[in-house]
C-alpha cells in the first residue's frame, strides 16, 4: 500500500450543484454516490442490500414498505433520523424547488397531486405545504420511515437507491452556501474537503460513516473537459484512471505498455433510433411492417465493430446485459432478405408502390460519432431497401428541442439507466406518454402495471420479457448498442469492483479502492 | 482632454445597452433552452423550471429584468449551476483569466514587436524569412493545436511540465505560450509592415542624411512613429486576451471564466451568456479609449480638445 491513499479522478464536466435533491448529471451523481446514502443499496452484482435501512417490510398489497433505519451519523456527527428522509422525499416533490428527477416519486401517495399542479400557476404556500403534507411518507420514530404508495410498485425498492431520495437536514440544506466545502453534510463514505469552482473537488474519508471506512483517504476530481487532454495528464501520471476516446482505442489496443492498463466497460444504457409515430398520417405511425424493414435492413454488428470500434454490445431490445429482465434473444434480426419483404408489405400499407417514393428524414444532435452512424444508417438503407434518407444535423440543445416538440421521421436518441431495474428501460421509456417517439400500446402498458403489482421479483420476470418481446415486434424504435467503452485504469488501482451504473469504473465502492506502491 | 474622456465614456453607455438587446433578442432566438437536454426531462418539470426562473414571461418583461437587476450589479441566476449566481462564476474566474491574459500579452508584445522589427530592419534577408514563417506558422496554427503540440512535447514527453492545472509558475508556462501564439504572429506583421512604411519615409533618409547612427535612427525616428499603427490592434487585443479563451482554458484545465463563453451558449445559459457579454463588450470599450487617449501621447499629431 503506498502511503498516500489518494485517488486521482478527471472530472468531464463542474457538477450543476451538489444538493442531493437538484442533481442529475451522471458526474454530479457519481460525486452524490459518494458523498450520500441512501435506505437501500447494492451489492457488486446490483441487488437490493440494506443502506442506511437496516431492513424493511413491505405490506401484504405492496402498497407499505417501513424502513429500519440503522444507527447512523452525518460528518457532522449528528444521527440520521427518519424525519431527515420525510423532508428530504417531500422536498424532491415540492414543485417550487422544480427538481429534474422528481417524476421518479409518481407512485409515491399523494406526489401525482403535487406533481400535476399547474407549473405556471401555483397554488399559495399554505396550500402546497397542506399538499405537502398528505405525501405517503412519515416518521413515526427517529428510526422507522414509513412509505405509502399510490398503487403497488414492485420496483419502487429500486427508486429507493437514487441519490435524490437520500436523507437531507434541513438545517443544513436551508443555510446559505450549504453545498460549499465548509458546510457540507455528508451521509456517505466520504466527506467534501474542497470544491474550488470550475477547477477541481477534492472528498474526504467520512470517519462518521457507519460502514467500514474507505481504505482510500482523498478522491480528488479534476475538472477536464477535453478528453484527449485528460489521456495527456493520464499519460503523464496526473490522474488514476481515463476514458479512452474511441479514436483512440485502436492505438491504446496495440500499444505495448498501455494495454494492460485497458479496462473494458458496460454501462447500462442504450443508444436507439426512434420513429415518429405522433402523427397518424406519418409514413411510419401507419405501417409497423415499414419500421421492421428499417431496423433488418442495419447491420448492428458492423456498425459496432466500425464505428464503435467494439465499444459497444448489439442490442435488440432495451433491458441491458445484466438486469434481470434482460433477454438474450429479442430483436429484430438483420436480414435483408426479410427487410425488403417487410418493405414491400410496408409500402403497400402507405400506399405507395416505389420504395423511392418515401420521403423519409432522419434527425441527430451533431457530433463526430452520430454523424458516422447516421452516415452508416443512410448507407444499409439505399443498399439494403433502395430508399434514400434524408438526414439533418442540429446542435445538441436546438436538437433536444426539435425532437420534443416537432420530431424526425428517424430521432437519434439515447437512455441511461436511473435505477437498475427493468422497469426503468421498459415502463419509463415505452409507457404510454413517456417518449418523444408518441409508442402508446396498452397492452404493453397494463402488463407494466401487472409487473408493478407482483410483489415476487422472480414472478415479475416473465411479465418484463412478454412486454419486451411485444415492444420489438411493434418496433417503434431501432435498437442499435447497449453503451459500452474503455478505459485506461493506472496498475497501483486495487479493489475496482465496476458495475453497469458506472460513470467511471467502479464509482459505486470506491470505498473499497486502494492504492498500491508506485 | 478631461472633456473628451468624459464624452467617450458616456458614449459607452448606449452601445452598451445596443449590444445587450441584440444579444438578448438573438440569443432567445437560438432554438432550444437551458432545460433541452440529451435526456429529455419530463415536460412539468420543464415547465415548472421556466416559471421558476421567469422564463415564461413576455421577452420584454424577461429584459427590462434583467436590465434592472444589472443597474444594482446582480447580473441573475445561472441556469445550469443551480446553486450559484453569475456573479459568483465570474467573481471566481475573473482573476485568473485576467492574470493568464495579461501574461500573454505581455509575451506576445515582448516577442511580437521585436520579431516584427528585426524582419523590417533585414528586409528580404534570411532574419526576415526566418520571422515572416513564424509569423505565418502563428497565424495558421490554431491556439489548440499550439496546446496541443506544447503538452505532447514538454508534459507528456519531456515530463518538463504539468498538463493541466492552475497552480504556480509552472503550470503558467505552457498556457501562456499556447496563447500568446497568435497574437505574437499579429504583432509581428503589423510591427514589420509598419516599420517598412516608415523606413522609406523623408524624414528617415534626412535623420541618415544627417549622418546620425543607425542605432539612433531606429531607437528614436523609426521605432515611435512604426509603433503608432501596432498600438491599434493592441486593444483589441488585449480586450480579447483578458476576457479569456475558451480553447487554452479547457485544453489546460484553468479555472477561468473563458470557457462559459462557449458552454454557456451550448447550454442556454442565459445569465452566463448575457454577462461573457457584457464583460467583453466592456474589456473593448474602456481599452479602446485607453489606446485613443495614448495616441494623444505617442503621435504628437494627434490633440484631443
Amino acid at each position: 500500500m503506498a502511503a498516500e491513499q489518494t485517488l486521482r479522478l478527471p472530472l468531464g464536466d463542474e457538477p450543476e450543484s451538489l444538493d442531493p435533491t437538484l442533481v442529475s448529471s451522471l458526474r454530479a451523481v457519481e460525486i452524490m454516490r459518494q458523498l450520500t446514502h441512501p435506505l437501500v443499496y447494492f451489492d457488486k452484482d446490483l441487488n437490493a442490500v440494506p443502506g442506511l435501512a437496516e431492513s424493511w417490510d413491505t405490506n401484504t398489497d405492496g402498497t407499505e414498505i417501513t424502513f429500519h433505519l440503522r444507527e447512523a451519523n452525518y460528518s457532522n456527527g449528528e444521527r440520521i433520523v427518519a424525519g431527515d428522509f420525510v423532508y428530504s422525499w417531500r422536498r424532491l416533490v415540492d414543485p417550487r424547488v422544480a427538481a429534474d428527477y422528481a417524476y421518479v416519486m409518481e407512485d409515491l401517495a399523494g406526489a401525482s397531486a403535487l406533481l400535476e399542479l399547474d407549473p405556471e400557476a401555483l397554488p399559495p404556500d399554505a396550500e402546497i405545504d397542506t399538499l405537502l403534507e398528505d405525501v405517503g411518507v412519515s416518521a413515526p420514530d427517529d428510526s422507522t420511515f414509513v412509505v405509502q404508495l399510490a398503487q403497488p410498485a414492485s420496483y419502487f425498492l429500486s427508486v429507493a437507491t437514487l441519490w435524490v431520495t437520500v436523507p437531507i437536514q434541513q438545517a443544513w440544506i436551508e443555510q446559505e452556501g450549504a453545498t460549499e466545502a465548509e458546510n457540507y453534510v455528508a451521509s456517505g463514505p466520504f466527506d467534501l474537503e474542497s470544491w474550488e469552482h470550475g477547477a477541481s473537488l477534492a472528498l474526504v474519508r467520512n470517519p462518521e460513516w457507519f460502514g467500514d471506512p474507505a481504505k482510500l483517504e482523498r478522491i480528488e476530481f479534476t475538472l477536464m473537459e477535453d478528453e484527449q487532454a485528460s489521456l495527456n495528464a493520464y499519460l503523464r501520471d496526473e490522474i488514476d484512471m481515463v476514458g479512452v476516446p474511441s479514436a483512440d482505442i485502436a492505438r491504446i489496443c496495440s500499444d505495448p505498455a498501455l494495454k494492460d492498463q485497458m479496462l473494458e466497460t458496460a454501462t447500462a444504457g442504450f443508444e436507439y433510433y426512434g420513429f415518429d409515430l405522433n402523427d397518424e398520417a406519418g409514413f411510419f405511425a401507419k405501417s409497423a411492417h415499414l419500421r421492421r424493414a428499417f431496423s433488418m435492413a442495419v447491420d448492428k454488428q458492423t456498425l459496432v465493430d466500425t464505428v464503435r470500434q467494439g465499444a459497444a454490445t448489439v442490442a435488440g431490445s432495451a433491458v441491458p446485459p445484466g438486469i434481470p429482465g434482460h433477454l438474450l434473444d429479442v430483436g429484430l434480426p438483420f436480414d435483408p432478405a426479410q427487410a425488403q419483404q417487410e418493405l414491400q408489405m410496408g409500402l403497400t400499407d402507405v400506399g405507395l408502390s416505389d420504395p423511392s417514393e418515401l420521403d423519409i428524414t432522419i434527425g441527430y444532435n451533431e457530433s463526430d460519432l452520430h454523424q458516422q452512424t447516421v452516415d452508416f444508417l443512410t448507407e444499409q438503407w439505399r443498399n439494403n431497401l433502395g430508399v434514400e434518407v434524408d438526414s439533418e444535423g442540429l446542435e445538441a440543445v436546438a436538437y433536444s428541442e426539435r425532437r420534443r416538440e416537432d420530431p424526425f421521421d428517424i430521432n437519434r436518441a439515447s437512455w441511461t439507466q436511473d435505477y437498475p431495474h427493468a422497469n426503468n428501460f421498459l415502463g419509463d421509456v415505452f409507457g404510454t406518454g413517456n417518449n418523444f417517439m408518441g409508442y402508446s400500446n396498452e397492452e404493453f402498458d397494463a402488463l407494466m402495471s401487472e409487473a408493478a403489482a407482483e410483489a415476487d421479483p422472480e414472478a415479475q420476470i416473465p411479465l418484463y420479457e412478454q412486454a419486451q418481446e411485444l415492444m420489438v415486434e411493434d418496433a417503434p424504435v431501432i435498437f442499435l448498442y447497449w453503451y459500452g467503452g474503455y478505459t485506461l485504469v493506472k496498475p497501483h488501482v486495487h479493489g475496482l469492483v465496476p458495475t453497469t451504473t458506472d460513470e467511471d469504473p467502479g464509482m459505486m465502492f470506491f470505498n473499497t479502492v486502494s492504492i498500491g506502491e508506485h | 482632454m478631461t472633456g473628451y474622456v468624459i464624452r467617450r465614456l458616456l458614449w459607452i453607455i448606449p452601445v452598451l445597452f445596443a449590444i445587450s438587446l441584440i444579444t438578448f433578442v438573438l440569443m432567445h432566438a437560438v432554438p432550444g433552452g437551458p432545460w433541452d437536454r440529451e435526456k429529455p426531462l419530463p415536460r412539468s418539470v420543464v415547465e415548472r423550471l421556466n416559471a421558476e426562473y421567469g422564463l415564461s414571461d413576455p421577452l420584454p418583461v424577461q429584459y427590462l429584468r434583467w436590465a434592472g437587476s444589472l443597474l444594482t450589479g446582480d447580473l441573475g441566476p445561472s441556469y445550469r449551476y443551480r446553486d450559484r449566481t453569475v456573479n459568483d462564476i465570474v467573481g471566481d474566474g475573473l482573476a485568473t483569466t485576467v492574470q493568464l491574459g495579461v501574461m500573454a500579452f505581455a509575451l506576445a508584445v515582448i516577442i511580437g514587436i521585436p520579431l516584427g522589427m528585426i524582419a523590417a530592419l533585414r528586409h528580404n534577408g534570411l532574419p526576415d524569412y526566418a520571422a515572416t514563417l513564424i509569423s505565418i506558422a502563428g497565424i495558421g496554427t490554431p491556439s489548440f493545436v499550439l496546446a496541443m503540440l506544447l503538452v505532447v512535447v514538454f508534459s507528456v514527453t519531456l515530463r518538463w511540465l504539468p498538463t493541466h492545472g492552475w497552480e504556480g509558475p509552472s503550470s503558467y508556462i505552457l498556457p501562456t505560450v499556447a496563447l500568446a501564439g497568435y497574437p505574437i504572429a499579429q504583432i509581428a506583421r503589423y510591427t514589420r509592415a509598419s516599420m517598412l512604411e516608415v523606413t522609406r519615409k523623408d524624414y528617415i533618409r534626412t535623420a541618415h542624411s544627417k549622418g546620425l547612427r543607425e542605432r539612433t535612427v531606429v531607437a528614436v525616428h523609426m521605432t515611435r512613429n512604426a509603433l503608432i499603427p501596432v498600438l491599434t490592434i493592441l486593444g483589441p487585443i488585449l480586450a480579447y486576451l483578458v476576457t479569456g479563451s475558451f480553447i487554452v482554458e479547457l485544453i489546460f484545465s484553468i479555472p477561468g471564466i473563458g470557457r462559459y463563453y462557449v458552454s454557456g451558449i451550448g447550454e442556454r445559459d442565459y445569465g452566463l451568456i448575457m454577462a461573457m457579454t457584457m464583460l467583453y463588450a466592456v474589456a473593448i470599450a474602456v481599452i479602446n479609449l485607453v489606446v485613443d487617449i495614448l495616441y494623444a501621447y505617442v503621435d504628437p499629431r494627434i490633440r484631443y480638445s
